[in-house]
């Protein structure tokens, strides 16, 4: 027996199965072949090539869909069912119900806005291959443990499959200019062939070069198109111009194009001068290795080629190189966050069922619709059309709905997806990866155009195959004498009754957000003047990076600051010391600053804690963790100096606060009002202790060393979070011995600390040139910055509850209308049999009530029930009031729908309803 | 074998050139291998273009259809001992070689030009 695909995969058949969507003729004449050559590549591909695969075909079989259809010739003959009339009537359709056609483009609209951002972003952050020519080719390699400074050397002599391979390490320095002006720069140091494996020529000069690597050779440097412009005006004389790079000066020998940052998002490359003879194996400062493969070279090549060089080393050098397997990766996938591809489409796959789920509530709109249109199908089936063509004629109707719905929700994305941009941006430490693109890419236009198809599928096709499916020959019978059409049942009342149930269970929860969002402080009206305090963190870079692994073989790359590992790092403590008191005098000497503040750990950057209070222990362990269920509070931990306190502005409010004392003699500590409040239930606080025991990683280890604070002095809160109310936190004294305090705190005398933090990083260059201030801004653009994105999700959550609860409403309408429609003959009948209006009104309105009340309970228990498991976070108890709100115009909503029809059905003409049965 | 041939009357090869990279990808694999089917004809143009052409089964498929429509490509017996009835394996036709040969033709006196060969030098 011949194999025929009774052996094929689920996905390869599925594949079978949607090449419904193709035109009959080009199915019948390639379909199967379309299959067999699938099937055949599935077979060769593993893992994630096969997800690719799928990927690629679906978005193919699509394309194929599309262009066969329209097609000119072909597309009549073979009896394509959609034709420029389906459009035309489609459009009449969409234009005869406005109010339907609003809301249902409403939700489609939100539904894609949804999809296409996070569709956007996943996209945008994890492309497949770099922007460089051929950058598909660009692979990372990594060993595990890494000895890749010592391994190199081999790779590249070793490793036919590479073309090239280079290594770089990047680190953050003050790069001073001739004008003395600095700034903190990402710097790579890297190997010359970097620049040959990124195929970018230099806009000016040369890049580097193998000779540059050599210890002993000039200091060289060659520097990105931006620092050109912004430090350099753009001069067009700047090769051969000196820079000072922390303490060293390097000579400009080149200058990179706009957009070159490769190898992550560097503005500044210098070579790469690490001889390997100076480390012992598995010592070396870490650094990353990458090449570009052969023209016909793949990555699995060169990965059995490395295992290959790996066994042969491991049999060479067993007691450094035993183990140890090198891999070869995507390059983006090793130096970044980068979601695993089956993370990608699980997550895309969630998000995209947020549109099914608005499609089908827009389906039971179109359903309702499309019920009411049975005689005219029926009609058009007698003339001759085939359940295909009508089909067909209602999926356009959808398609022409949903795809100008998801035009407009792909614009809304784009400007979402630029939004959330700006705000990644913004959080990181470091500037993202040159290869990170958020512009609207063809990829998202098209996964906008698959939403639009599965859409129109949910809302045209699966209610037409209903609409003319089984009851359409009874219809058809009951054509001529007018008879109303299908009954409905069960499937109508708990539609009605799931309608009701989400709004009412949803929409509190997503109101109760919203409506904390506007009770909060939200960042604009902080209680003090947080412009006028600029923060940072001092940072001594030092010539190399403080390696671990140094640790247990000798002082490693601290050998330039002592001949022992121990008196290395206190030189270096000490020498920090030094230089953070001077940057101190240095600021305090100047007459626009108000105060200056060591801090330990700020309470912008505190995790939270684990904490005791004397005599306060709950529960049988000692360290209550912080953040429970049953308290719902944070405590936070700042290790501050005295004159913190002056710097941002906080006055005792109860007791006094911490002096320069407390921090020679220790074992004091103020609070903040929320502390009191939610710590200690509002209670005398002076006097109580508290401590924060150190987690040792070890059960029974964890509260012996940690000492206790006894509470000098109560505070205001610093600022209130925007969802949440202000922490709970607790201020230690700094004793300057302990922790390493390098956070400062600058007050600038009665203005804005924005321009003057403009003029910090140059005053700390003064003091060292190697000194560099880290994460320098103002206090409340760092606060803001964390603002930002919780407005944008609040936002984004306003959007969706106001366009559920539109959807909700429609949908309730057009359902409860359409149901007491269904009964307008039968109404008519009991009129004419005698029976008074209100009584038969009352009987409407009654079941119509019943099937509103039944919803209503269902969405209460659903709400009370995820409040319960939230453990009573999820609504307040002003929030709970909203419950009865939603629910009685959801109830109001219902009764109003079937008002209108029953109404009309008491005015038929009682011998017309008659005469109709 | 070569009932495309027919439907091309009075036409010269010159007529259709130049001919895009995958449908010259596709004529050149038929006609140095003979007849093949889908996925063994998509592979061949992924090697002889160095991996930088790829298609997927319906851009494929429409490939061929225009081609067998334009009469270069026919359908061709399956071989008895390939066991998967679903493969369709196509050949070149005598008017596919003719259009092949002839862009053939073109590109190699393109490539004689003094100054392409100068720039490919320079590209190294």
């Amino acid at each position: 027996m011949s194999r025929g695909g009774s052996g094929d995969p689920m996905p390869v058949r599925l594949y079978r199965r949607a090449l419904i969507l193709l035109p009959k003729s080009f199915r019948e004449a390639r379909g199967e072949a379309m299959v067999a050559m699938l099937a055949d590549e599935w077979r060769e591909q593993r893992g994630l090539g096969r997800a690719g695969l799928l990927t690629r075909a679906a978005f193919d079989l699509l394309r194929t869909a599309v262009t066969e259809r329209a097609r000119p010739s072909g597309a009549s003959t073979s009896g394509s069912p959609l034709s420029w009339v389906d459009v035309k009537l489609g459009l009449r359709l969409l234009a005869k119900h406005p109010g339907m056609t609003l809301v249902s483009a409403v939700g489609i609209t939100v539904g894609v806005a949804i999809g296409g951002s996070a569709f956007g972003v996943i996209n945008g952050m994890s492309s497949s291959s770099l922007p460089l020519e051929e950058g598909n080719r660009i692979v990372s390699i990594h060993s595990s443990p890494p000895t890749h400074l010592h391994d190199l050397p081999t790779w590249r002599t070793e490793v036919p499959a590479f073309e090239e391979l280079g290594a770089f390490r990047t680190m953050t320095r003050n790069v001073i200019a001739q004008d003395g002006s600095v700034s903190t720069v990402s710097i790579a140091e890297i190997t010359a062939s970097a620049f040959r494996i990124a195929r970018v020529p230099p806009l000016m000069g040369r890049y580097l070069l193998d000779a540059d690597e050599r210890e002993g050779t000039p200091n060289v440097v060659v520097i990105g198109h931006g620092l050109w412009h912004d430090r350099f005006s753009a001069d067009p004389e700047v090769v051969g111009t000196s820079i000072a790079i922390g303490d060293r000066q390097h000579t400009v020998v080149g200058v990179m194009p706009p957009d070159f940052a490769f190898p992550l998002n560097n503005r500044l490359w210098t070579p790469l001068r690490l001889d390997p003879s100076d480390f012992p194996v598995g010592r070396a400062p870490p650094i990353e290795v990458f090449g570009r493969l052969g023209r016909r070279a793949t990555r699995e090549r060169a990965f059995a080629q490395l295992v290959a060089v790996g066994e042969r080393m491991a049999a060479q050098y067993p007691e450094t190189h035993q183990g140890i397997r090198p891999g070869v990766f995507p390059y983006m996938q090793t130096q970044t966050f980068s979601p695993a591809a089956w993370a990608r489409y699980l997550i895309q796959l969630l998000v995209s069922l947020v549109l099914v789920v608005i499609a089908i509530n827009v389906g039971t709109l179109v359903y309702a619709r499309t019920v009411t249109r049975a005689g005219e199908i029926a009609v058009r089936t007698a003339l001759g059309a085939s359940r295909g063509r009508i089909v067909a004629q209602l999926f356009a109707e959808a398609f022409l709905l949903s795809s100008m719905a998801s035009v407009v929700g792909l614009v809304l994305a784009s400007v979402v997806v630029r939004r959330i941009e700006l705000f990644v941006r913004e959080g990181l430490a470091d500037p993202p990866p040159f290869w990170w693109d958020f512009s609207l890419s063809p990829a998202t236009l098209a996964y906008g155009f698959g939403l639009a198809v599965l859409a129109a599928v949910i809302i045209g096709v699966v209610p037409a195959l209903h609409a003319t499916g089984r009851q359409l020959r009874n219809r058809l019978q009951s054509v001529g004498s007018g008879a109303s059409g299908p009954r409905l049942g069960a499937t109508w009342t708990m539609l009605i009754v799931g309608q009701i149930a989400v709004a009412v269970a949803v929409l509190p929860i997503a109101m109760s957000g919203i409506a904390k969002w506007m009770g909060s402080p939200e960042g604009a009206r902080w209680q003090h003047p947080l412009h006028e305090v600029a923060v940072a963190r001092l940072v001594l870079d030092m010539e190399m990076v403080v390696d671990t692994e140094a640790r247990g073989g000798g002082v490693g790359p601290l050998g330039r600051y002592g001949p022992t590992l121990e008196e290395a790092l206190h030189h270096v403590r000490e020498r920090e010391r030094t230089l953070t008191a001077e940057v101190i005098r240095h600021l305090e000497s100047r007459s626009e600053i108000a105060g200056v503040a060591l801090v330990g750990t700020a309470p912008w950057e505190d995790p939270d804690r684990v904490f005791e209070v004397d005599g306060e222990h709950r529960g049988p362990r000692i360290n209550t963790p912080i953040e429970s269920a049953s308290t719902g509070h944070r405590v936070g931990r700042s290790v501050v100096s005295p004159e913190f306190f002056e710097v941002v502005g906080l006055t005792p409010l109860i007791g006094r606060l911490l002096r320069p004392v407390d921090a020679d003699v220790g074992g004091t500590a103020v609070v903040n009002r929320t502390f009191v409040e939610l710590v200690l239930g509002g209670g005398d606080a002076l006097g109580r202790r508290i401590r924060f025991p150190v987690r040792s990683g070890r059960e029974g280890e964890d509260t012996e060393d940690a000492p206790w604070h006894t509470i000098v002095g109560v505070v205001p809160d610093l600022y209130s979070t925007m969802l949440a109310n202000a922490e709970a936190r607790a201020y230690l004294p700094l004793d300057g011995r302990g922790e390493n305090a390098s956070g400062l705190a600058v007050r600038v005398r009665g203005g804005e600390a924005g321009l003057f933090v403009r003029q910090l990083p140059r005053m700390a260059a003064e003091v060292d040139p190697m000194l560099r201030l880290d994460g320098l801004t103002t206090l409340d653009a760092k606060l803001r910055r964390g603002a930002s994105m919780t407005r944008l999700a609040i936002v984004a959550v306003c959007v969706i509850s106001a366009s559920a609860l539109l959807l909700a409403i429609a949908g309730l309408y057009a359902l409860m209308s359409f149901t007491v429609a269904r009964r307008r003959r039968e109404i008519g009948i009991r009129a004419a049999l005698g029976a008074r209006p209100v009584r038969v009104l009352r009987h409407v309105l009654a079941r119509a009530a019943w099937q509103l009340a039944l919803g209503t309970a269902v969405g209460l228990g659903l709400s009370l029930g995820v409040d319960r498991f939230a453990g009573g976070e999820m609504l307040g108890a002003r929030e709970a009031l909203l419950l009865p709100g939603v629910a009685g115009v959801m109830m109001a909503i219902g009764v109003l729908a079937a008002w209108g029809p029953a109404r009309r059905g008491l005015e038929v003409d009682p011998t017309e309803a008659l005469r109709a049965e | 074998m070569t009932r495309g041939r027919a439907v091309i009357p009075l036409r010269r090869p010159d007529d259709v050139l130049p001919l895009k990279p995958k449908p010259f990808l596709v004529l050149l694999a038929l006609h140095e291998k003979g007849p093949l089917h889908g996925y063994a004809i998509k592979k061949e143009m992924h090697d002889r273009s160095e991996g930088s052409v790829s298609m997927d089964p319906g851009g494929f498929y429409r490939l061929v259809a225009r081609l067998e429509r334009d009469g270069m490509l026919c359908r061709a017996k399956r071989p008895p001992e390939d066991d998967d009835e679903r493969r369709q394996y196509l050949a070149i036709t005598e008017w596919g070689r003719e259009v092949l040969t002839a862009e053939a033709t073109r590109i190699a006196a393109l490539a004689r030009e003094p100054s392409v060969q100068a720039l490919a030098r320079d590209a190294g």
